[in-house]
Order: structure tokens, then C-alpha cells, then sequence
């Protein structure tokens, strides 16, 4: 068995590295005053749109403002007081399992899309193209689907497995704690998918098939073939993928929001709507702020070794 | 036609909206005199329909272009909170559920003194003045309350030989004879309002409460709190299915509507949109809403008591037409427009006032009888403490169905739930209080 690779897409890939365009970048380039301007408009952007909220959320974490008031600083008080709370205690442990889960169900299932989407040949565009839907369509709406075919007492989902005589009663979906964590980890697993098996098809794309056609002489076999050329060579993308995930599993806001609003008693609850409900709805900004920011810290950790990881790996190339 | 060229047309506008900046204000074309409101989707939309009617009424007369928008109530929250962060948005705004809202946003809403006092004794008074006093000030009026009854199926009551369930624990003995023929009752125990309210109002029954009068002080940990909790956990292994947990506000209305439960405790919005959509009984021809009826909210060991959304509309003080404000709201409690609305909503909207309780359309079917009683043994959220943005915080956090579904399901034993609640509610009254 041969593993296909696209030659023109590498072909096509190389291509866009190189692109001269001597004459006009060399001018931009050497005038100072035009870059900056062209840097401009992203730069205040940025400090508008991430460094101003950033910094006010971080002020918001160590004051104890409530809505229409700024609030005074009381140091770490809010973090302490998160931590007598039992509710925050279960968010945070809730926030643990349900970005582990899914981030691992990305991550196995993304590969294994990824590899058929490649080995596809006919109707090649078509179905990548389909593969991307659940990322492109609203996540409230597409969540409202969800809901709707788990609702209690109208689930589709159920009905389906009682007229299959599957089983002979309603699976409590949504009522059950442990049931409810799995459909939300489902709906956030079907939604992701898609980011990572198109960007991971993209490095597949990108592998030099030589090394696959090196390896098979050598005598490994498609497996070998897959941990020892395909895993490493994909390690970049993979670890770039899975950051950006985890940043985006861990602030999933709209999936539990539609679903389950954090319930049955707080058992779906994640940063992010425990932080609405404890900002927005009661006021209560300070505290909602300490909680959106628990995690700023490990995050930042965690940027930083997984950043680490791919330059490495990309010296390796 | 003239042409004006792109630099003609930039240096007008620029120099208008220059002189705009300059002066401060609208230049005087524009100078029309708007009053915005913000009000929630009534389950009876023809409410709205009615209120929007008053609104447009009102401007027409003033010579005020009004502007009523109108959204889900679960986006209210947010809503108000994002208006006062930024100290702009509508002029009125409605507020709740719950009266905390007066006191969470006391700073930001214009004193109502005046109006509360001019209202009340065209429409008999207010029901219960001093609970809608928040720090002694009328910071909001409260507006109107969907009673709670009990709404049930004669005709599955009927089948089991039952006349006339008054107590909780009748509605025990009912509900287990309906589970077991496919016709369970059904209240929500997850995180939706009507959890609040029916586990609120079980907990009262049974002489429980979660705040003392002071406001302060936390009464959760009782022996009648734990006798309200075995109730519940009775109901909910015995009489119910477990989906109650996930069930939201419109849940119980679907169930009964769809012939499955044989009870909900809830509004008259279920019957209402039965009637509109002339839903029938599975497997029949029949109508549900012939076979619907609404009956007292039930009674308890120590007491009848009920709640429900005390909603309410009051002016945020950052609004430069305060004056106005208050003019229509004195013109939409005149007690002929209250009635109007009243009539509009089928009595789902009931007010606050005592005339109103006792408005023709209560007695205009047989389906509304019992509102006004029910409406007698209705109390804010936060009985017998005061309303405050704590209670209001207890409220939104879900704390007394989180308390009462976590010993239900048996993730708890009574004492650890009660002790969680408990400890929850120190936490939100402490960190509540407010700065000298």
C-alpha cells in the first residue's frame, strides 16, 4: 500500500514561499515612516480591542467593582473567595474534564479525518468542503439543533434508539450530570472537528512523499510509516492546533450556555458561563473577572511551552 | 439635479458633524423629543401588542417619537447590566424578576416616589407596599406577577378517582398514580425560574425560609428545610422524570400541552397557548384545553405560600428624560389603561394593585378563578428577608434547586446539601454588603 500525496498542492505550496516583488517591497521596506503607518491602524486595533479590555479585566479581577461602580482594589481577595465557593470548585474541575475530553477527541478523530479527507480521490473539494460545515455555521444555532435532538422530552436522538428497540426508555441526556458533561464534550468535539482535520490535512499536504517512499525501502510498514514520518513531521502543525484549541475549549461559552446553562447543579458549568452568570447577571464584575481569568496563568504557561515546542521542531526541519 | 462632487459632499458633513461635536447637541432638525423602553416578550404576546398600542398613544398625544424594543427576558439581565455600565441605552426599562434589581442598581435608577403615590389610589392601592420598598425608596414600580396555580388534567384526575388535590402531599400521592400510568408530575429542578419559584414555595410551605427578616442573617439550616427536602426527594424519585433536572421555563409547558404530565405548577401561559393553537390530546380529538383546569397553589405542613417573577419598570437616572418617563407611566397605570393591558394579557399580567386583582377577566372564565387567590399568598423571592442584590444573587446562581436536586438525586445527603447551600449563601450575603 502506497501512501498518495498531491504533488501539485506541494508543488504549489514551495511556490508561494519564493514570489519576488522586488521593486515596490524593497521601497516599503527601507521607509521607516510608511511602515509604520501601515502598522498602524493593527496596532491601535490590537491595544483598543485586546490590550485596553485585557488590562480593564485585570484590574476588574482585583477590585471588587460591581456594575456602574469601578470598584476599589482589594488585592487577591476575589481569587480567595472563588475558592471557598463549591460552585467554583466544580466549574473549575468541570473546565478540566471537558477541555481534556474534548481536546482528546479533537485530536484522535481530527487525525484520523485528516488521513481519510487525504487518501480521498474523487469528489475531492466537495467533501472537504462539506467536513467544514460545523465550524461555519453559527454555534448558537447549530447548538440549538443539538439541543433540540437531546431535549428531554422530545429528543429525536431517543426516539430514534426506542424505535430501533436500542433501548426501551428515555435516555436522560440533559438531566443527568455525567450524561449532560458527555453531550456537551459531543457538541464541542462535532464542532472543532473540522479546524483540525482540514489544518492538519494542510500538513499532510506538505510532507514530502520521498520520505514515505524512503521509509517503505527501509521495510516499515504503514504504522511505522505513521508514528515515525507522518507524527513528527506533523508535530508543529499538531502542537499549533492543539494550543489554539485548548485556548478556545477552555472559553467555550455558547455550547453549555444553549445546552444545559450550566446545569444540573453546576455540573456543566465552564469559566465562561459561571463568569457571565457571576459578572453579568449578578453584578458582581470583580468576581466575574477573577473567574475568566483562574486559568490567564497556566494558559500563558502553557503558550509558552507548546511555542517553544514547535520552534524546536521547526530547527529540527 | 445637482451634482455635488465627492469633496463638496466631505466638507459639509465634516463641518455638520464638527458643529454637532462643537455644540454638543443635535442640530435643532433632529432636535424631536424620543423616549425609548425596554421591555421583555410576554408569554401572551398580545401584551405587548396592547403596551406598544399605550406607548405610541402617549407619544402621539405628547408629540414624543416613542421607541418600545422588546426582548427575550433572559436577555434582560445582561441587557440592564450593559446600560448601566455604559450609563446610556432606554430611558424605562422594565427590571426583575425580582425586585434586587432596586437595590443592585439603586444608584442608577430615578427616585419614583412621586408616581407610586399618584398611581396607587386610583387602582385601590398598592398590594403590599412596604415589600416594594427597597432601602425606604420607590426605586422602581413594581409592574406586574404571572400567579402560580397548579394547572392539571381533570380528566387524568378524573381516572384516578381524585376530586380535589390541595396539599403537596395530595399532589405526591397524585403524581406517583400518574407516573405509573405514563402521567408523571412536573416541576423544574435545574437552572430555570420556575425551579426557583415551585421549590420556593415548597420550602415555605413546609415552614422553611433561606433569610431571616434582617436580611442577614441565613436560615437554610432547619429541620424544616430538611422536611421540605425529603419531600422533594419523594416527588422527584416517586412522581416525576428525571429530565425535570434539564426542564427550562417553557418545559412544563410543553409537557402538559403534549398531554404527558398530569400536573405542572405554573402560570396560566401553558392553557393560553393551548387554547391559541387549539393543541389536542394525543390520540384524540379532543382539545387539551377543555380538559385543563387551574387550581390553588398547593398547601404544606405549616403554610400555603407562593412566588413568581415580581417584574418591574422603573427610569434609569442617566436618562435625560426622566420627566417624560414618569409621564407615561402615570399615564400607562391610569387605571383604564391598566385594565385594557390586563384584559390583553388574559390576566397572565396581573398588577400589583388591588383593583387590578380583582379585574373582570379573573371571572370571565372559569380558568382564572383561583389567580386572585393565589396572588393572596404570593411574596418576593427573598420572603421573609428583604429584596436585595443578594437574594437577587441566591436567585440567579440557582441556589435553593441546585440545594434541593442535589439530594434528590442522591449526590448529597440532606445535611451536605443543606450545608452547601448554607455556606453558598454566607458567601453571597457577606460579600453583598454594602460599602459605608
Amino acid at each position: 500500500m502506497q501512501l498518495k500525496t498531491v504533488e501539485g498542492d506541494v508543488a504549489k505550496l514551495a511556490a508561494r514561499g519564493e514570489a519576488p516583488t522586488a521593486g515596490l517591497s524593497d521601497f516599503l521596506v527601507r521607509d521607516t515612516p510608511v511602515a509604520y503607518a501601515f502598522i498602524g491602524p493593527a496596532f491601535f486595533l490590537l491595544l483598543f480591542l485586546v490590550a485596553y479590555p485585557f488590562v480593564l479585566s485585570l484590574w476588574f479581577s482585583l477590585s471588587d467593582a460591581r456594575v456602574g461602580e469601578t470598584g476599589s482594589f482589594v488585592g487577591l481577595d476575589n481569587f480567595a473567595r472563588l475558592l471557598r465557593s463549591g460552585i467554583f470548585l466544580q466549574t473549575l474541575q468541570n473546565s478540566i474534564v471537558f477541555t481534556a475530553a474534548a481536546l482528546t477527541l479533537k485530536t484522535v478523530l481530527g487525525m484520523i479525518l485528516a488521513l481519510l479527507l487525504f487518501r480521498l480521490v474523487r469528489f475531492k473539494r466537495l467533501i472537504r468542503g462539506a467536513v467544514l460545515l460545523p465550524f461555519i455555521v453559527p454555534t448558537a444555532l447549530s447548538t440549538l439543533v443539538w439541543w433540540w435532538m437531546f431535549e428531554p422530552l422530545y429528543s429525536v436522538v431517543n426516539w430514534t434508539l426506542k424505535s430501533l428497540h436500542i433501548v426501551n426508555y428515555d435516555i436522560p441526556w440533559l438531566p443527568d450530570p455525567y450524561l449532560a458533561m458527555f453531550t456537551v464534550i459531543l457538541v464541542n468535539t462535532w464542532r472543532g472537528l473540522p479546524f483540525f482535520a482540514i489544518t492538519l490535512l494542510a500538513g499532510l499536504v506538505a510532507i514530502p512523499r520521498e520520505l514515505y517512499e524512503a521509509a517503505e525501502s527501509d521495510g516499515a510498514g504503514p504504522i511505522g510509516r505513521f508514528w515515525h514520518v507522518t507524527v513528527p513531521l506533523l508535530k508543529p502543525v499538531l502542537a499549533v492546533v492543539i494550543l489554539f484549541s485548548a485556548i478556545f475549549t477552555l472559553a467555550d461559552f455558547n455550547i453549555v450556555y444553549v445546552l444545559t446553562k450550566g446545569g444540573p447543579f453546576n455540573m456543566t458549568h465552564l469559566f465562561a458561563t459561571y463568569s457571565f452568570v457571576l459578572g453579568l447577571q449578578s453584578g458582581q464584575i470583580g468576581q466575574g473577572a477573577a473567574v475568566s481569568l483562574f486559568l490567564f496563568p497556566i494558559l500563558l504557561a502553557v503558550v509558552f511551552v507548546q511555542l517553544r515546542m514547535v520552534r524546536k521542531a521547526a530547527m529540527y526541519d | 439635479m445637482a451634482r455635488v462632487s465627492r469633496r463638496q459632499f466631505l466638507r459639509v458633513t465634516a463641518g455638520g458633524a464638527a458643529g454637532a461635536l462643537a455644540l454638543g447637541r443635535a442640530p435643532a432638525v433632529a432636535q424631536t423629543r424620543e423616549l425609548t423602553f425596554l421591555s421583555i416578550a410576554s408569554f401572551v404576546p398580545e401584551t405587548d401588542k396592547e403596551l406598544k398600542r399605550q406607548f405610541e398613544e402617549w407619544g402621539a398625544k405628547n408629540k414624543v417619537k416613542v421607541r418600545l424594543d422588546i426582548i427575550a427576558h433572559l436577555q434582560l439581565q445582561t441587557k440592564k447590566a450593559a446600560e448601566v455600565q455604559a450609563r446610556s441605552g432606554h430611558d424605562l426599562t422594565a427590571l426583575g424578576p425580582g425586585l434586587g434589581d432596586a437595590d443592585l442598581y439603586f444608584d442608577y435608577l430615578a427616585d419614583l416616589n412621586d408616581v407610586a403615590t399618584d398611581v396607587a389610589p386610583k387602582n385601590g392601592g398598592w398590594l403590599s407596599q412596604s415589600d416594594y420598598l427597597i432601602r425606604g425608596k420607590w426605586k422602581l414600580l413594581p409592574w406586574w406577577q404571572p400567579p402560580f396555580p397548579m394547572a392539571v388534567r381533570t380528566d387524568l384526575l378524573e381516572k384516578l378517582g381524585e376530586k380535589s388535590p390541595d396539599t403537596w402531599e395530595d399532589w405526591l400521592r397524585v403524581g406517583k398514580k400518574g407516573k405509573a400510568m405514563g402521567h408523571p408530575f412536573g416541576t423544574a429542578m435545574g437552572h430555570s425560574g420556575d425551579a426557583n419559584v415551585t421549590l420556593l414555595s415548597i420550602l415555605w410551605s413546609y415552614g422553611g425560609s433561606y433569610v431571616g427578616k434582617d436580611g442577614k442573617t441565613i436560615t437554610i439550616n432547619s429541620k424544616e428545610t430538611r422536611q421540605a427536602m425529603d419531600f422533594v426527594k419523594r416527588l422527584y424519585t416517586e412522581a416525576m422524570d428525571p429530565e425535570v433536572l434539564a426542564w427550562d421555563d417553557a418545559s412544563n409547558n410543553r409537557c402538559l400541552n403534549a398531554g404527558k404530565c398530569i400536573a405542572i405548577h405554573n402560570p396560566i401561559s401553558a392553557y393560553e397557548s393551548a387554547k391559541k393553537d387549539k393543541v389536542v390530546v394525543p390520540g384524540t380529538q379532543k382539545e387539551i384545553a377543555e380538559v385543563i383546569d387551574h387550581i390553588h397553589t398547593p398547601r404544606g405542613p405549616a403554610d400555603r405560600k407562593a412566588t413568581t417573577g415580581f417584574w418591574c419598570v422603573g427610569i434609569w437616572n442617566f436618562s435625560k428624560n426622566v420627566d417624560l418617563a414618569k409621564d407615561f407611566l402615570r399615564y400607562h397605570f391610569q387605571p383604564e389603561n391598566l385594565n385594557k393591558w390586563v384584559e390583553a394579557g388574559h390576566g397572565f399580567n396581573m398588577p400589583f394593585l388591588t383593583n387590578l386583582t380583582r379585574h373582570p377577566v379573573y371571572k370571565s372564565d372559569k380558568q382564572y378563578r383561583f389567580i386572585p387567590e393565589v396572588a393572596k399568598v404570593t411574596v418576593p423571592p427573598s420572603w421573609p428577608g428583604p429584596n436585595t442584590a443578594a437574594s437577587q444573587q441566591v436567585w440567579d446562581l440557582y441556589i435553593i434547586p441546585d440545594m434541593f436536586a442535589q439530594h434528590a438525586t442522591g449526590k448529597m445527603t440532606a445535611d451536605q446539601a443543606i450545608a452547601w447551600a448554607e455556606k453558598e449563601m454566607q458567601e453571597i450575603y457577606a460579600g453583598r454588603k454594602r460599602k459605608p
